[in-house]
């Protein structure tokens, strides 16, 4: 157990970071290319029709790994977060920060082909629903989060704000998972995938999605991992930039 | 045609565009950061060694 959690903390030294990753990054890109390609080609070509949904069902590929990845990755952030407050590890912020525009692009991309989906199916794109409205929520705190760091130059101060609004955003992320069993109304579905075998969908659909989640998994992981050492170097040139000009 | 998908072929194919094309998006502009900063970086260490010598001893 002490063995174990020495390892997960050898990843706050950022040049364990970038050692430890620079070997598992192929492994990341290759997964990511094995696992989307085949799930989504097996999706879209190789499913049938859902008996009241028709094709439209096809659209479960993107919207379902994309809506889990906007709420994970905000759960993700929120853990890094609160470690970044409690021990300071900067590697910790940097995850935090370089997650939050892929979150924000596949909580867009989730409400998006969410919309796509609805009109034929609901007959509108949007309703006031209570995970579509948690949903454009966590949006607006994934902007929010970009925006304080965009605008504003790095310090311990500015790193505290941008954790604590990455806690409070974290209760609509909570909301977003759970709000069809909190509210038992509006239009939106409980979730497709369960524990539960007698909820989820159908084989025929839950294995090339379960494939897709991966693919996206890993593609999260890719981009997260080149996101950080893009971040780390960007601040050791900032260093080296500003003792050399002293 | 391969990309006929029946009566919501057009729901469907928006869905994947759009996606894909954010997800392009947020690669490509990952990439070429990456290429930006790797490239400073080692422009900076490559630079005369003797510049930064000088620099600290003012």
């Amino acid at each position: 157990m002490i063995k174990y959690r020495k390892n997960i903390w050898e990843f706050a030294n950022p040049n364990n970071f970038l050692r430890i990753t620079d070997k598992i990054t192929p492994f990341f890109i290759i997964l990511t290319i094995i696992t989307l390609s085949t799930g989504i080609i097996w999706g879209l070509f190789f499913t049938p029709e859902d008996y009241r949904q028709g094709s439209s069902v096809k659209i479960i590929y993107v919207h379902v790994p994309t809506a889990f990845l906007a709420i994970n990755i905000y759960f993700m952030m929120f853990v890094t977060s609160v470690i970044w407050l409690i021990r300071r590890h900067h590697v910790s912020l940097i995850a935090a920060k370089s997650a939050a525009p892929i979150g924000f692009i596949m909580t867009l991309s989730a409400i998006l082909t969410g919309a796509i989906w609805g009109k034929p199916i609901w007959g509108t794109y949007w309703a006031w629903d209570p995970r579509l409205t948690s949903f454009s929520i966590l949006l607006m705190f994934y902007i929010g989060y970009i925006s304080i760091w965009q605008t504003m130059k790095f310090s311990d101060k500015i790193a505290d704000l941008s954790s604590w609004l990455c806690i409070i955003g974290s209760i609509f992320a909570l909301m977003s998972r759970y709000a069809v069993f909190f509210w038992d109304q509006g239009l939106h579905q409980g979730a497709s995938l369960s524990l539960d075998k007698k909820e989820n969908i159908d084989d025929i659909f839950y294995f090339p999605l379960l494939l897709c989640m991966a693919g996206f998994v890993f593609l999260f992981l890719t981009l997260l991992v080149i996101r950080i050492k893009t971040e780390i170097q960007k601040r050791r040139l900032n260093i080296l930039l500003s003792t050399g000009n002293t | 045609m391969i990309l006929d998908f029946g009566k919501y072929s057009l729901e469907i194919l928006f869905s994947y565009l759009s996606t894909f094309s954010l997800i392009l998006i947020l690669v490509i502009s990952t990439y070429l950061n990456s290429k930006k900063v790797k490239k400073d970086l080692d422009k900076f260490k490559n630079k005369d060694p003797n510049d930064s010598k000088k620099s600290q001893s003012i």
